[in-house]
């Protein structure tokens, strides 16, 4: 599928997912509408010669982190702050080839209790950012090349709370994502407007997973994972199919939603995209939509963004 | 009092002694001895030889005459006639000595006639004692009351800063001190130790940025006394306490040792320990304690661990203060109760002290309590002979040697020292009108010195000796000078090298001794004095070293040994091979230069041994080898082959010296195994050989070997493929070859002891040592944790759980699984120590020193290890946490889980190098979970406060199913590797 044709079908497809408010027969009908739409992704998912997949590796110890790759949450934690050459794909933070930002931000550790101290730890923290690419289905990971890599400086002083650190990397995809490339800058929004939009879509989208609505929750999201699908390369019918049944996985779940509280209002995408960011100790960095089941947090991203001409939030990632 | 009248106090033989020249009556064990006022007769001087001396032959009729007797314990020497004790009265009595101050407690035994007062003097009283069997029998907690009457808590709970009481019960050790280690009892690590912390006005003493004070004192210092008995004591058996009865005083404070029927109270013998439950105890052991105590004697020969008298303690933020909270902990309180009989002789003296050019030393001080036996000590001296002797002077203070009152045969008067054992060694006695008389020390610097010529080794010897062999002594004073003399030359003024090579591992070396006796009648010490030779060897060795290297470690040494001496030495070291003048063998021939035909052979002999021991290059020309940074195995065998190392010897005051050199190559061969033990030692660790199978007890049971066994047959591909994994070669490394300078000088040194009752200074092997090692060890390994499994790793286990989830993780796809720990860095060591085997480290003493002889130099070299566990999937991430123990002090590349601490030390046997390979809690936590699709991130929810601890060893799997989260650990383990010896006689090596 060209490129016009995957817009058309979005397009398309979004024109049905508002036109969807009739009786239940429509309903039903429109609920085998985006199954099938899930299950016919793959076909709108291209595979080329090479097809890279951009993966962050990285080790720390003694700090916490949050990594973004073109102003997009990448990978955050918050939890202890020692990771031991641990990996995590990217690919759907980078749109196309050329330039990308990366922005690494190093805070102090916490404690047991995720209270975080007041300062990093001189002479005993680091940090170390690789961002690596290769195609999966040629190279062994071990065979990935290196795009960029950072590594701490070591901290003299004891008294720095906070590091941050911006630089660049080439990036070559054969694919182009339309992201949240041409959406409008929601900084020159009145920001308490703002909120209340976010926060509406935030309450809509969770009393939906509250309620195991899991069809419009796909349907809300699934501009998303087309790109995120096309991202990974996943163009078999089984990559479909799996991403559809994620949504029944999550209803089986019974997910306790835990209330919207202890956020904030960020902005990503150099403020082309908008989400709520937990800041209390236990959630810190994650996404403000979350639940519980069986003793484990499940959360959910969801950042919001305005397509250039629209006037209503979507989610793009 | 009669003066035709004496004391005789007698104990049958089985039950005890008598000393009648100390007047002092020891029993075994508590009970009755016999004291009996007796007519004496005088010897009639000139009795004609020879007859017998005539004893009366009828003894007087029954004695009538109305004794009162002193009869009490005794705390000052100071009974007045009000003191009597009425139970006793008449010339025999049977006075009874109580079991409940067995072990230290003297009694005082004195008759006196009405009207007169008792004389407290040795001379007409008895000490009586009784040994006792010592026991630490039991000890029980109780509340805090200021009466010492709180009822038992025992195994019950208390909070942090309340106060309580530590009874414990002892038998025969009544007024000794004990020493009291509260313990933390911990289940899975070694109990923590409860020091005692004080507090002034609530507060206690902390250096800035230290959670808790200083711990060098770590246990309570209490004197056994004894206490009235408490009701809950009545009822307790022999085995846990000892009671008896004794006189219940007036005053309440002291008690009289009872026979008759007077007041009696039941006492115990027992120590009370005020006890704080310091808050401060948190931070090193934890929230919640379970308090048991370990009493020990001062000597350390009774130890015993209570732990079944423990007591829980937690927080609780209510309680505020207590009755201990503003004195905290008092580590010391010295007991008042007298225990050596000896202080109350009249003639005496009440200090010795030795001085030579380092000070003066107390040896003894009668004011100062001490338990050690006095009798036998040994004053150590490090000298030379001639020039480089040794001036000693011994005083001999408050000295009363009235002859009146002094009991020895001869008196002691003239008689307080015996130096006897100088006169076999040649020293002679001053004698003024003999004409023997001894020299003012002099200064023997500015002296004329020649230097002779001998195989090309210049010796500079000293004209003008003031050694004086005259000693001088009175009664109250020894002077003279101690020498160590060396034969290291022949008649010709040649050197003897085989003798001085007989003093290169130095405890060889042979001391003189002089025993000295000072004796009075209170005091007798036999002081020994110890001359060690100050022979001082230097010894420089530089393996595959940058030259510019090595001459900045030269300046360093030299620095740290204040340049005496080393320095001009460390600038003669040549450096062969980096100057590129000489080979080893070659070396050997040239300046060798046929001095004598005995010497030829041997030089030629030496130079013969060396080329086949170096296998040196034929091309004697050839340039220097260039210095060698990376490689394997096999290529540092080679290269350590080669190597520069130099000798230097120094004695008489460093004035006289020599360079060894080439003979000395051949020992020091050991050295360079040592370097090459040191490598292979590694590669046995990379192999695990040094490891002991995992242990798994405490959990499922299954090992690596019977998991793999048992799922051998089982269809599941992922175990098969496991099996397949263990195929593969288990590491890869690259060593970084090390670079080694090393400069060290051992000698005699005298120094005050680091620990310990003696306040005599020791003679102790000092080793000061200047290495830099640039890596010592270095490598670059990577591990394959999955192969490691079949080699039973201790981690291996901890890793086969992870692999056992990962791999229904990944499925069949075996390419997306990297678990690895690559270990990269190495071990760069620069360090400088000095140590003395007596003194300890002799930097850091002064600042709290370490306390084990081993411990010199640790932590100053380390490996970082990177445990790294990477899944590349395509619809799953998983980031794994792991877990980070950064107490190796260099935390380099992170995830220091697991590290190699290198320690140089030396003790009897020399300097060594020793290794510690320790794993600190290596835990993988596999608890962030993401899905690719539909951006949803799993996280576990924290551990509500107060849910159990789960186990810290092998933490089983959290879940069934591995896919969402799993944890694994292991238990610190330490292994520590044999110790390399450097400085060896006889290396084992």
């Amino acid at each position: 599928m060209s490129k016009p044709a995957i817009i058309i079908s979005l397009i398309l497809l979004i024109g049905l997912h508002s036109c969807g408010q009739g009786t239940n027969a429509k309903k039903e009908s429109m609920n085998q509408g985006i199954k099938e739409k899930y299950l016919n992704s793959y076909k709108l998912v291209k595979k080329y010669d090479y097809n890279p997949r951009f993966i962050l590796d990285f080790n720390s110890y003694n700090c916490t982190y949050e990594i973004l790759v073109n102003d997009m949450p990448a990978y955050s934690d918050f939890d202890g702050g020692n990771q031991g050459g641990a990996v995590w794909p990217v690919s759907p933070n980078i749109l196309k080839s050329g330039k990308q930002t990366i922005t690494i931000r190093v805070f102090p550790k916490v404690d047991d209790d995720d209270k975080m101290e007041p300062f990093l730890l001189a002479k005993n923290c680091g940090l170390e950012v690789k961002v690596l690419y290769g195609d999966e289905e040629k190279e062994k990971p071990k065979e990935y090349k290196q795009l960029f890599y950072y590594k701490m400086p070591e901290i003299k002083l004891d008294n720095v709370p906070y590091l941050e650190f911006k630089g660049t990397f080439e990036a070559s995809t054969p694919y182009q994502l339309k992201g949240w490339g041409q959406s409008q800058d929601l900084r020159k929004e009145d920001k308490t407007q703002l909120t209340k939009e976010v926060l509406a879509f935030y309450n809509q989208y969770r009393k939906l997973m509250a309620d195991g609505n899991m069809n419009a929750v796909a349907e809300l999201i699934y501009n998303r994972e087309l790109e995120t699908e096309q991202a990974y390369f996943q163009n078999k019918p089984a990559d479909a199919a799996e991403t559809w049944n994620r949504f029944d996985q999550i209803k089986a779940y019974h997910l306790e939603m835990l209330p919207l509280e202890h956020y904030e209002l960020r902005f990503f995408g150099d403020g082309r995209v908008v989400g709520l960011i937990r800041t209390d100790d236990e959630l810190r960095g994650e996404s403000a939509l979350a639940g519980i089941t069986d003793n484990k947090y499940k959360i959910y991203n969801l950042l919001l963004h305005k397509p250039a001409g629209s006037d209503q939030l979507q989610v793009i990632r | 009092m009669s003066d035709n009248k004496k004391l005789v106090v007698t104990i049958p033989a089985a039950k005890g002694s008598v000393d009648v020249k100390t007047s002092t009556a020891v029993l075994n064990e508590a009970g009755t001895v016999r004291a009996e006022m007796k007519r004496i007769t005088t010897m009639v001087e000139k009795l004609p030889a020879p007859a017998k001396i005539s004893v009366p032959m009828k003894m007087p009729e029954g004695d009538k005459t109305p004794y009162r007797w002193i009869w009490s314990m005794l705390r000052t020497l100071t009974f007045k006639k009000t003191d009597v004790n009425e139970a006793l009265n008449g010339p025999v009595v049977h006075p009874n000595f109580p079991k409940i101050v067995e072990g230290g407690g003297l009694g005082w035994l004195e008759p006196f006639l009405d009207g007169h007062e008792p004389t407290n003097s040795a001379a007409h009283g008895y000490f009586v004692a009784a040994r006792g069997k010592p026991a630490i029998q039991s000890a029980e907690w109780r509340e805090f009351t200021p009466n010492n009457d709180g009822k038992i808590i025992t195994a019950g709970t208390k909070k942090f800063r309340e106060s309580v009481q530590l009874h414990i019960y002892t038998r025969a050790l009544y007024g000794q001190e004990l020493r009291i280690f509260l313990m933390d009892n911990d289940t899975a690590t070694a109990d923590d130790d409860l020091p005692p912390w004080e507090r002034v006005a609530g507060e206690a003493q902390k250096e800035p940025g230290k959670e808790t004070p200083d711990d060098a004192i770590k246990y309570f210092t209490r004197q056994v006394k004894i206490m009235p008995m408490l009701p809950d004591e009545t009822s307790r058996g022999e085995t846990l306490q000892t009671s008896d009865f004794v006189i219940k005083d007036k005053s309440g404070k002291d008690m009289k040792v009872a026979t008759g029927s007077i007041t009696y109270q039941n006492f115990v013998q027992k120590i009370v320990v005020d006890v704080f439950l310091d808050d401060l105890w948190k931070p090193g052991a934890g929230e919640v304690l379970e308090i048991y105590p370990i009493v020990k004697t001062r000597d350390g020969k009774l130890s015993k661990t209570l732990s079944k008298c423990f007591l829980n303690v937690k927080e609780d933020p209510k309680v505020k203060e207590s009755p201990l909270m503003y004195g905290g902990n008092k580590p010391v309180l010295a007991g008042d109760i007298p225990t050596n009989t000896r202080k109350f002789q009249p003639c005496k003296y009440g200090m010795i002290t030795v001085e030579d050019k380092d000070g003066t030393q107390t040896i003894f001080d009668e004011n100062v309590l001490d338990f050690k036996p006095p009798e036998n000590l040994t004053y150590n001296i490090v000298a030379g002979s001639d020039t480089a002797k040794k001036t000693i002077k011994l005083s001999v203070q408050s000295l009363v040697t009235h002859e009146d009152e002094c009991t020895a045969s001869p008196k002691h008067k003239d008689h307080v020292i015996d130096l006897s054992s100088f006169g076999a060694k040649g020293y002679k006695k001053e004698d003024v009108k003999a004409g023997v008389k001894r020299e003012k020390e002099k200064e023997s610097a500015a002296k004329g010195k020649f230097e002779i010529k001998a195989n090309n080794y210049k010796f500079k010897r000293d004209t003008n000796a003031s050694f004086s062999g005259v000693i001088k002594v009175s009664d109250e004073e020894l002077e003279f000078d101690a020498q160590y003399k060396y034969n290291f030359f022949d008649e010709n003024n040649h050197v003897l090298f085989e003798r001085i090579l007989g003093y290169l591992w130095i405890p060889a070396a042979q001391a003189d001794h002089f025993p000295v006796t000072i004796q009075t009648c209170r005091w007798k010490h036999v002081i020994e004095f110890a001359v060690y030779p100050d022979i001082k060897w230097t010894a420089a060795l530089a393996f595959n070293m940058d030259k510019a290297d090595f001459d900045a470690l030269k300046t360093k040494f030299a620095e740290a040994n204040n340049g005496k001496g080393i320095k001009n030495a460390l600038q003669r070291f040549t450096m062969n091979r980096l100057e590129g003048v000489e080979k080893i063998g070659e070396a050997a021939k040239g300046r060798w230069s046929k001095p004598t035909p005995t010497l030829d052979r041997h030089n030629e002999e030496l130079g013969t041994e060396l080329g086949e021991m170096f296998a040196l290059p034929k091309d004697k020309k050839a340039a220097p080898t260039p210095v060698k940074s990376k490689g394997k195995f096999a290529e540092l065998v080679e290269l350590l082959k080669e190597f520069d190392f130099s000798i230097k010897v120094e004695w008489n005051n460093d004035t006289e010296s020599v360079d060894p050199i080439e003979d000395m190559i051949a020992k020091y061969y050991n050295v360079l195994k040592a370097g090459w033990n040191l490598v292979k030692e590694f590669r046995n660790i990379i192999h695990g050989n040094h490891t002991n199978k995992a242990d798994t007890s405490g959990d499922d049971g299954k090992d690596p070997d019977e998991f793999i066994n048992k799922n051998k047959g089982n269809p599941d591909k992922n175990i098969q493929g496991l099996i397949q994994r263990m195929q593969r070669k288990p590491f890869d490394y690259e060593l970084q070859f090390p670079k080694l300078g090393l400069a060290a000088s051992w000698y005699y040194e005298t120094m005050p002891p680091q620990k310990g009752d003696s306040k005599l200074w020791g003679a102790g092997k000092t080793v000061l040592v200047k290495l830099d090692a640039k890596p010592l060890v270095g490598i670059d390994l990577k591990w394959d944790f999955l192969e490691l499994l079949c080699r039973r790793h201790p981690i291996a286990y901890a890793i086969l759980k992870a692999v056992d989830a990962l791999l229904y993780i990944c499925a069949d796809d075996d390419s997306k699984v990297d678990i690895s720990v690559t270990l990269s860095g190495k071990i760069d060591l620069e360090a400088t120590f000095k140590h003395n085997t007596v003194g300890g480290n002799v930097f850091t003493r002064t600042a709290g020193a370490s306390e084990k002889k081993e411990d010199l130099i640790k932590g100053g070299a380390a490996v970082s290890v990177k445990l790294e566990c990477k899944l590349y999937l395509s619809k799953t991430a998983t980031a794994f946490k792991v877990k980070v123990v950064v107490a190796l002090g260099i935390g380099l590349e992170g995830s220091s889980g697991l590290g190699l601490q290198a320690r140089i030390g030396s003790d009897d046997a020399g300097l060594f190098v020793g290794f510690d390979l320790i794993f600190e809690g290596i835990k993988i936590e596999g608890y962030v979970e993401a899905k690719v699709n539909v951006g949803e991130k799993t996280k576990e929810v924290k551990k509500k406060k107060g849910a159990p601890e789960k186990p810290a060893e092998y933490n089983k799997l959290v879940e069934a199913n591995p896919k969402a989260s799993f944890e694994i650990g292991i238990d610190e383990k330490k292994i520590s590797l044999k110790k390399i010896y450097l400085t060896k006689k006889e290396s084992d090596g």
